[in-house]
């Protein structure tokens, strides 16, 4: 039934801003990964400018995939299959990274798996020796990024079903929004995060947005704009340290109140769809990163009775081995990509192909 | 030399298997919507069809593939399955321009220049001229209004061909309107071998862009950072320091 023959797969990742290229073993130990940020490239403009992006994803992938069959001491010839991020994201990135797979894929006589990047974050949980017990279907993923925000039952491969998700900006947005706002560089979340350690998050009460409210959607743009308001009364130069790092502090507490709150609303929904099952909140994306977002989700998951995983910040942001590891799952359900799938800029991930059922979870490494 | 042949610069997407200048096998299909996704398929199937044609199971030399100038995503879409097929079967990939592809197969008579006209949208050409060994290919970009002199007697190909034709001829330039339109395999392969072979001045196997990309800086200034000083808080020398004149008030 495994497509890939237990041999190892390559991942590709190029959907936003990091290129990345990554090699599995088929039982998923990480034998090779590399990320090449573009940040520097994008810093001037204050954001992704996807033509940027596009050809900065041209240029460095052919070195980066080279780069981990040596590293793994492998020939394209000893793999048993090629994924590629093929959606959602930047078009010209899923173009030059999908095209790529597809070429290795044919000239190397290997199954393709046209790789979901929602449900490579959603996967990530069940690599082999992250979660203790191996992160059984079905769970909880919250995933919190620059560009997504949704709360999403994992049930199987292919199978996820979305509960809810932000109404407009996602978190990661409004931390880089804020972050310019104070006149911190993008990407402004870390900075924010450094900024608001030393601040007084009482100091500015800013909105929670959608706070309990029913179901588990987000709203993050009516926050920023509070906090643009805020900011607009102290002129246009640059803000004092105090100031401002108390302007980071509430926006920081104001973000991760609603996020508990929203995952909070998202478990009670999980735990009417899987009555009696144990409950496992999985936070994937850059948000991830931020202790006081941790902080609070570590509350509110132990408030529900639900376990907490939160992946290593290397691989909550994106990266090629959670995308080489979907392609594992999923050649191992017997489960390829036709040689001309085009890749999605839009792709849900309710309309995933293959939905099947829930596989048993993967094996600890011995 | 075999050659794996691949374009999707411009209006079309082709693919072919060419042997020491034969074709072995070739597919070509107008671009619509959802051309990165053909592209690999009709790689597929020429390979196949080239290896099912062979007694002998000799693998490819190299690949080719048209690097511009063009549209970004088909370059792009051709470059980076090139760079696949490349990698894995650890083979060269040899960039060639869409010039250079059409004169291959092309005929110029002494005494007339080859240009390549492509439609770069929003009344732009792109045009190249052949045999060019300048590092940037030879390759402008011009308004159709305002098009340079290119020479006493041009002969044209590309698909924006006969609009510079009809221009440069209504100003009294001598024009020779090719047949060639789309770059095909064989042109390809035979500039992708003429590359190999040093006849051709050598390129990298990345997209010819032509123009930088068409962004612009953010138009208002960033705050600056937090704390940082405040450009009328400079003061002259021997002037009171600002605190102390807060203090006296």
């Amino acid at each position: 039934m495994d497509l890939a023959g237990g041999r190892p797969v390559l991942g590709i990742e190029s959907s936003c801003d990091e290129t990345a290229a990554a090699v599995l073993a088929g039982d998923g130990r990480i034998l090779a990964a590399l990320v090449a940020s573009q940040e520097a490239s994008h810093a001037p403009f204050g954001g992704v400018v996807p033509e940027i992006a596009a050809r900065a994803h041209l240029a460095l992938l052919p070195g980066l995939v080279r780069g981990v069959m040596d590293q793994a001491g492998l020939g394209f010839a000893d793999l048993g299959g090629v994924a590629a991020t093929t959606g959602p994201g930047l078009i010209g990135g899923l173009i030059v990274g999908s095209q790529m797979g597809k070429g290795i894929a044919l000239a190397a006589g290997l199954p393709f798996v046209a790789v979901n990047h929602l449900e490579a974050h959603a996967l990530t949980a069940r690599l082999p020796g992250l979660v203790p017990g191996g992160a059984p279907f079905p769970y909880l993923l919250l995933l919190i990024s620059g560009g997504h925000c949704q709360c999403v039952a994992v049930e199987g491969v292919g199978r996820h079903v979305r509960l809810g998700g932000t109404v407009d900006d996602a978190a990661g947005e409004a931390f880089d929004k804020v972050a310019k706002l104070l006149g911190l560089p993008w990407p402004g979340g870390p900075a924010l995060e450094r900024l608001a350690a030393a601040g007084d998050p009482a100091r500015f009460a800013f909105p929670r947005p959608m706070l309990g409210r029913a179901g588990c959607d987000f709203s993050f743009s009516g926050l920023k704009t509070a906090v643009a308001q805020t900011v607009a009364r102290f002129g246009a130069g640059a803000l004092e340290p105090r100031v401002a790092a108390d302007l980071a502090a509430g926006f920081q507490a104001a973000v991760a109140a609603v996020l508990a709150d929203r995952a909070g609303h998202a478990m009670a929904m999980f735990g009417e769809r899987h009555p009696g099952v144990a409950g496992l909140l999985v936070v994937a994306g850059g948000v991830a990163a931020n202790g006081a977002v941790r902080a609070a989700l570590g509350a509110a998951t132990a408030a529900h009775g639900f376990g907490l995983a939160v992946p290593p910040v290397a691989l909550c942001t994106d990266n090629a081995v959670m995308v080489a590891w979907t392609g594992i799952e999923r050649l191992r359900l017997g489960l390829v990509d036709a040689l001309d799938v085009a890749p999605r800029p839009r792709w849900p991930l309710d309309e995933l192909a293959g939905a099947v059922a829930a596989p048993p979870p993967p094996r600890p490494p011995a | 030399m075999r050659i794996l042949a691949l374009d999707a610069a411009l209006g079309a997407c082709a693919a072919g298997v060419i042997a020491d200048g034969a074709v072995l096998a070739q597919a070509t299909r107008p671009v619509g919507q959802g051309q990165a996704g053909a592209l690999a398929a009709m790689a597929a199937s020429v390979l196949a069809s080239a290896e099912a044609r062979e007694t002998t199971t000799a693998g490819l030399d190299a690949v080719a593939v048209t690097v511009g100038p063009g549209t970004f995503t088909g370059i792009r879409a051709a470059l980076a399955l090139a760079h696949g097929i490349g990698l894995a079967r650890a083979i060269p990939v040899i960039g060639v321009s869409v010039g250079e592809a059409l004169a291959a197969t092309l005929a110029v008579p002494d005494g007339w220049t080859l240009w390549t006209a492509i439609d770069s949208r929003r009344g732009r050409v792109f045009l190249e001229r052949a045999g060019s060994t300048t590092p940037d290919g030879g390759v402008i970009a011009a308004a159709l209004d305002a098009l340079p002199a290119l020479g006493p007697n041009v002969a044209l190909a590309g698909d924006a061909a006969a609009t510079v034709a009809a221009s440069l001829a209504a100003r009294g330039t001598e024009v020779m309107l090719t047949a060639a339109r789309l770059p095909s395999p064989l042109g390809i392969a035979l500039a992708a071998a003429a590359r190999q072979a040093s006849r051709l001045a050598p390129r990298e196997a990345q997209p010819l862009y032509v123009d930088p990309p068409a962004v612009k800086l953010p138009a208002t200034p960033p705050r600056p950072p937090p704390g940082s000083p405040a450009p009328d808080s400079v003061v002259p020398p021997g002037a009171p320091a600002r605190d102390s004149v807060a203090a006296s008030g």
